[in-house]
């Protein structure tokens, strides 16, 4: 998960900020994209993005199909643009 | 109320009928947040699978509560779903005429590029079942 995404989380005002944690006490991930964008960090086609891209690392890590060419390219690409985005 | 078990027909009404179902256990190595929530998308090249990811995003609400907290969907290239999940690509087709068989739910159904079948539109189909997107230049028939 992007660093500045998480600080940004951090950083959100008290009143916005109801991300979930898991029992583990770090922020869930697949509740993650959603929470985010209740926060104001993320816009809505950014959180899509984010589950797109969370979807895709399930696949390269715990899914026995391999993740194919095409998606580990679009998968650079959304990650870019989240990126860019977190710091603009 | 929609049940856990209509999620992944549900599902596949909203994207033109493509297979779907819950990832089974057996394929998933390890735990993660939302590993008993995830759908497997098949039939679903790069190309399509955002706009697929659009049309059960706007559905998300609904569809979260029958599965219980948000979905993973985890997709397949019709290569991947072809070479590796033929077996369950018979069996979801063998599913059809007992699917259409049920009433009629609100289903609506999705093929890109084609006007009127999205979710948003102002007069949604209603049919018992999608059918199929009609071929596109390029697809296999």
């Amino acid at each position: 998960m992007p660093r500045v995404l998480l600080r940004q989380l951090v950083r959100a005002p008290k009143a916005q900020r109801a991300p979930r944690r898991s029992e583990k006490g770090y922020y869930r991930h697949d509740s993650l994209p959603d929470d985010a964008a209740r926060s104001g960090i993320l816009t809505d086609d950014r959180r899509r993005d984010l589950m797109q891209l969370y979807g895709w690392r399930i696949k390269a890590d715990y899914h026995d199909d391999p993740v194919e060419f095409e998606e580990a390219d679009r998968a650079a690409e959304l990650a870019r643009r989240l990126v860019e985005g977190l710091l603009e | 109320m929609m049940k856990r078990e209509h999620v992944p027909i549900v599902v596949s009404g909203l994207i033109g009928g493509r297979p779907v179902r819950w990832a089974p256990t057996e394929r998933l190595v390890g735990d993660y947040d939302g590993r008993e929530r995830t759908l497997e998308i098949f039939n679903a090249d790069v190309p399509e699978q955002r706009p697929i990811l659009e049309a059960v995003d706007r559905e998300r609400l609904r569809l979260e509560k029958a599965a219980g907290g948000p979905l993973v969907l985890v997709f397949h290239s019709v290569k991947q779903s072809k070479t590796r999940h033929q077996e369950f690509l018979t069996f979801f087709e063998s599913l059809f005429p007992v699917i259409e068989a049920l009433p009629a739910p609100a289903l609506v159904p999705w093929c890109p590029d084609e006007p009127g079948s999205r979710t948003d539109d102002p007069t949604p189909q209603q049919t018992p079942f999608p059918p199929k997107c009609p071929l596109r230049d390029g697809d296999e028939k």
